[in-house]
């Protein structure tokens, strides 16, 4: 639980902040108020532990979510609100333009403290074209839609590329799904699970540019159903693929269109 | 260019719809709300009443034109309704005060549109693309596409076997594709640009009345309240806060859970703990728990969570039973969705495709 909150919280000392926060509202604050608020706000912190924020409910929400979502929780924490009204309400009981620009000061230096945040070089880079999708996954979609021989076709991508492929062209159908490659990235190729043969040689190709036995390459092309092999030009696998027995139909900026053709369709 | 001036009227429009749901929805309930609380408010009767047409449709497996076409009458209609019960509400009062707001007003007003606009320009720019953006994005693209709604993984594009429930109880996706569908709009243009803007318009929105609630109306400090939060969101920085939500992922369904849905219960619990016997308040929390689910599906539990433990608290100190009572109420459509979700977890309830 303790590293949920800690992941959650991250590295930028908000978590800290909000602490301090919390202590500033419970200490002080809450001394003025009346002693309803008080209590109200000490049972709902106690009773988020006790049936909330604890490794037993984490365990059982888990059986009926997903024990990984479970920082979603976390949610409820108005962190947010809590740090807002600490400072705003310090802020009021400063008297004087001279402590205001003294508490303000400490703010700054505070936010200095917790580097850049979301605002850096990459986030303020404007993306190329509106709708996001670099002109490679543009032209790739054309590609495909011009040589498909059905209306679905399966088709093999690197990461990057199929992340966005199916939001230029709905009717391209992923030759490797989310678990796989999830699998492949975490636990790396030829690992001892031994799961997923198919996706991992058609990973090792398209994604890290691994020149596999023809045999199994052209095995796996038939038995998943595969019509294209998009392939970065950088891989120089020309040769290579073209032995296997697909052939290029066209290519973009960085890549390359291979498409397999299944004998009994010809 | 004109994609773009497409997507600047739709959030318009969205604005108009909202408040006008909102406002038609507060007058039914007899509450006063303020217009920023009628925006707001809107939301929530808007994906509610989304909802009474999406489901029944996509669990009986029809097309989204079918929707298209039956929800935008509905909010022609609703529109015309707001305009009307305005118009005659106008009418009554015998003179309309209306009154210019003082500098200091102007000033704050002002600092906070600030915020909001470059929190706007900020979400807007962001690329963020990972593997539930592949996957919200593909559910809209494909359902534009095929005119079908879950019948086909819109992650890989492979036709499903049973319906996913797990996602499709919730109309949050379809309204975009509906609203794809009748503009024209590139799927990533409308999530990223219309909703992304919408969320944090929705977000500072709510952030403004939390302030208002908390320090009685006071532009100064709200206004403070309101800059605060925005610089506190861009420090909050985890895979899993709010924040990344609000500012990397702001189209998704989960940030307006984060969001909008979550910080909306906290007002409203904030609302009644001043006054529990408030009717109208506790109305209104179940309209926004009756649309948390059909906004997102993370809210199934996280939304009764939140609500359970304060209203158990709020019974306990006040010792008023009819708190908690009124809270149980308030949960059941957030327990008869997971009910239903957990019937398809075990198999119970299972449409085929």
């Amino acid at each position: 639980m303790l590293e949920t909150v800690k992941s959650y919280m991250g590295q930028s000392g908000i978590g800290m902040l909000f602490l301090v926060s919390l202590l500033v509202i419970l200490g002080y604050h809450m001394q003025e108020k009346e002693t309803k608020d008080r209590k109200v706000f000490l049972w709902v912190a106690g009773l988020g532990v006790i049936l909330l924020f604890n490794g037993i409910s984490m365990n059982i929400l888990g059986e009926f979510t997903d024990s990984a979502t479970f920082y979603r929780f976390l949610w409820v924490v108005p962190v947010i609100f809590v740090i807002s009204y600490v400072t705003v309400s310090c802020f009021g009981k400063v008297k004087g333009i001279a402590g205001k620009t003294v508490l303000a000061g400490i703010c700054v230096l505070m936010l200095a403290l917790m580097g850049n945040g979301y605002v850096n070089k990459d986030n303020l880079k404007y993306p190329g074209s509106m709708e996001k999708i670099p002109q490679d996954v543009k032209t790739i979609c054309q590609i495909i839609e011009e040589n498909k021989t059905i209306e679905n076709p399966v088709c093999a991508f690197d990461l990057a590329t199929q992340l966005m492929v199916r939001a230029e062209n709905p009717s391209i159908v992923w030759a490797v799904g989310r678990r796989p490659y999830m699998h492949f990235v975490q636990y790396g190729y030829d690992n001892e699970k031994k799961m997923y043969p198919y996706m991992e040689n058609l990973l090792k190709v398209v994604d890290s540019g691994i020149e596999i036995e023809k045999k199994k390459l052209r095995e796996t092309l038939k038995k998943k159903n595969v019509e294209f092999l998009v392939v970065k030009k950088s891989y120089h696998m020309d040769e290579y693929l073209k032995e296997v027995g697909l052939n290029p139909v066209g290519e973009s900026d960085n890549y390359i269109v291979y498409q397999y053709i299944k004998e009994d369709k010809e | 260019m004109i994609e773009f001036i497409k997507c600047v009227f739709m959030i318009l429009i969205f604005l108009v719809v909202f408040t006008a749901f909102g406002y038609l929805g507060s007058y039914l309930m007899k509450r006063k709300s303020s217009f920023v609380e009628s925006l707001l408010l809107g939301v929530f009767f808007y994906f509610a009443l989304f909802q009474v047409f999406a489901l029944p449709l996509i669990l009986l497996k029809q097309h989204l034109t079918l929707l298209t076409g039956m929800w935008l009458a509905v909010v022609t209609s609703i529109l015309v309704l707001a305009f009307i019960v305005l118009y005659k509400t106008v009418r009554k009062q015998e003179r309309l005060k209306w009154s210019l707001p003082n500098k200091k007003s102007i000033v704050c007003y002002l600092a906070m549109a600030g915020v909001v606009l470059f929190f706007c320009y900020f979400t807007a720019i962001q690329n963020y693309w990972g593997w539930d953006t592949a996957f919200y994005i593909g559910t809209i693209s494909t359902t534009v596409d095929t005119d079908t709604m879950y019948l086909i993984n819109g992650e890989n594009g492979r036709p499903e076997t049973t319906l996913p429930l797990r996602y499709a109880l919730s109309g949050f996706y379809m309204n975009s594709a509906v609203f794809c569908k009748l503009t024209g709009i590139a799927v990533v243009s409308f999530q990223k640009y219309v909703m992304g803007t919408l969320d944090v318009i929705l977000y500072f929105a709510i952030v403004y009345l939390v302030g208002q609630a908390l320090f009685r109306s006071a532009t100064t400090k709200v206004t403070g309240f309101l800059w605060t939060a925005g610089l506190v969101n861009l420090f909050f920085v985890s895979e899993y806060t709010t924040s990344q939500f609000l500012i990397l992922r702001a189209y998704e369904a989960k940030s307006y859970c984060a969001n909008v849905v979550i910080p909306t219960i906290f007002w409203l619990l904030l609302l009644l703990h001043k006054d529990m016997e408030n009717r109208a308040n506790w109305k209104m929390l179940f309209v926004v728990m009756l649309a948390s689910v059909p906004i997102s599906m993370s809210a199934i539990l996280i939304a009764p969570a939140m609500l359970g433990i304060t209203v158990l608290s709020e019974s306990i100190v006040n010792k008023n039973g009819r708190v908690l009572l009124r809270g149980i109420v308030c949960m059941i459509p957030n327990m008869v969705y997971l009910v239903v979700y957990l019937l398809y977890t075990l198999d119970v309830f299972v449409i085929k495709v």
